[in-house]
């Protein structure tokens, strides 16, 4: 089951500068979410800080599954899970980076094995199983890092531009599994994309940031077709805003 | 050319004659060299991977010394565990001096530096996003750091390998502890510094030869180590 995450007054600055302004949003539980924007409008700041791999300034995350506040700890952590734009391969074999997150949780080996395999097969990489995942490309470590989070059944998945370095195939088969880990196992997917085709075709939400700040969010087909802000109308036409 | 070549020759029969007083001294220099980077190992290997990704008070000053002492001569390291082992130094009571864990002792002064310098600098040459990944796929703090050295495995052996080089190819510090006792502390380089001194070549040029191929076959296992080995599987 998913947990539905919700920000509150969240600010986070680097140096003089402000990366997020106030954001105050609700991530729906067990549906995929799409953070669209220009480049420095603190999407991935948003991610990392939702992914407690960074803390906000100011502000509140609160983390509920079933109505009821997560804890924060180690047993939140493993809840969830992020995969980065360029995301890191262990100097082990794909199966063992698959294995990697199974393990730290403690998951039975002989669960590990099963669950190992399934990822592999869903994300069309049990051919690789073997191979040093130091040799894989740049679109297939995006793949295999999939691969790596599917595995893990989160509650909730943080995606940084999954997607930014494949081909039309593969981003098909990436969107999948993007879909599974939502529709099969409940988790929540936040997903920063800059690929609005991408947001239209998974996301049930979007929420659209410039310049560190929330401007709007909300279903997709409201996004999309009757934005209230200018900014977002203009963003989601294709038109440039700076 | 004749002390050469008679030398060699005198050298190899002793070689395939498997000569006992020659064997039991490679014997001890690669038991007291093995250990000494044994217990380098130990220590140096979390002591550099602590000091590359934990952040304390006198860091900077602690990889300065690490990083100076890598050069320690090793007649000062040899004076150093004299001086603590002598009758009138510290541990003088425990009557180590001139013994094999005198001379292990004094090559672990020598090599611990190397081992931890070496560590400390692979570790933190390694991506803190390999950090960072291992806690969002579930690591604890300890398992995301074991993960990081891990990952620097390769280069971590090489020092290691580095360290066990100096131990053996290494006289000064084990000549001052040891003493060169025949049958005792009677090591490799002690025994060609002095069987050159007394003139007879036959010994020296076999344990020469000796030295030469242990020198081999840790630049292979360097070769090895930094090339790509696969035989640590550690997660």
């Amino acid at each position: 089951m998913g947990m539905e995450i919700a920000l509150s007054g969240v600010s986070r600055r680097f140096g003089g500068r402000a990366a997020l302004s106030g954001i105050d949003a609700v991530f729906p539980a067990g549906r995929v979410s799409a953070v669209i924007g220009p480049n420095g409008s603190g999407k991935t700041t948003l991610l990392r800080i939702l992914a407690r791999l960074d803390k906000p300034d100011a502000g509140t995350v609160t983390y509920l599954k079933g109505g009821h506040p997560v804890a924060d700890g180690i047993s939140l952590m493993r809840k969830m899970t992020l995969v980065a734009q360029q995301p890191v391969m262990f100097n082990t074999t794909l199966r063992e980076n698959v294995a990697y997150g199974l393990n730290a949780r403690g998951i039975p080996r002989e669960d590990v094995c099963e669950r190992v395999d399934e990822a592999l097969a869903a994300g069309d990489m049990a051919g690789l199983a073997s191979a040093r995942a130091a040799t894989l490309s740049g679109g297939e470590s995006q793949r295999a890092a999939l691969v790596r989070a599917y595995a893990l059944m989160p509650d909730a998945v943080f995606l940084d531009e999954p997607t930014a370095s494949m081909d039309p195939d593969n981003t098909a088969l990436a969107e999948r599994l993007i879909m599974r880990m939502c529709e099969e196992h409940g988790a929540t997917v936040v997903m920063v994309t800059h690929n609005l085709f991408q947001a239209k075709r998974l996301a049930g939400h979007v929420f659209f940031m410039f310049g560190g700040e929330l401007i709007e969010y909300g279903e997709t087909g409201r996004i999309f077709g009757r934005p209230e802000k200018e900014l977002t109308s203009k963003y989601v036409s294709g038109e440039v805003v700076c | 050319m004749d002390t050469i070549s008679q030398g060699t020759s005198e050298a190899l029969t002793l070689l395939v004659s498997l000569d006992p007083g020659l064997y039991s001294i490679i014997l001890l220099s690669l038991k007291v060299s093995c250990t000494a980077v044994f217990i380098s190992t130990i220590l140096g290997v979390p002591a550099g991977a602590f000091c590359a990704l934990r952040r304390f008070p006198g860091r900077q000053a602690v990889i300065a010394a690490l990083n100076t002492l890598m050069g320690l001569p090793p007649v000062v390291a040899g004076l150093v565990v004299y001086l603590f082992l002598s009758r009138s130094g510290p541990f003088g009571f425990m009557g180590l001096l001139y013994s094999p864990s005198a001379m292990v002792m004094a090559q672990s002064v020598i090599a611990l530096p190397i081992v931890a310098a070496l560590t400390r600098s692979s570790v933190a040459s390694v991506d803190p996003a390999v950090r960072e990944t291992a806690i969002t796929l579930g690591a604890s703090g300890a398992a995301a750091d074991r993960r990081v050295v891990a990952e620097a495995r390769q280069m971590v052996f090489a020092g290691i390998i580095a360290g066990f080089g100096r131990t053996m190819a290494e006289v000064g510090a084990v000549l001052m502890v040891g003493g060169n006792i025949a049958g005792y502390t009677r090591v490799m380089t002690t025994a060609i510094a002095m069987e050159t001194g007394k003139g007879s070549f036959a010994t020296a040029i076999a344990l020469g030869i000796v030295l030469l191929m242990v020198a081999f076959a840790v630049n292979i296992l360097l070769h090895l180590a930094q090339g790509g080995a696969r035989t640590w599987a550690w997660r």
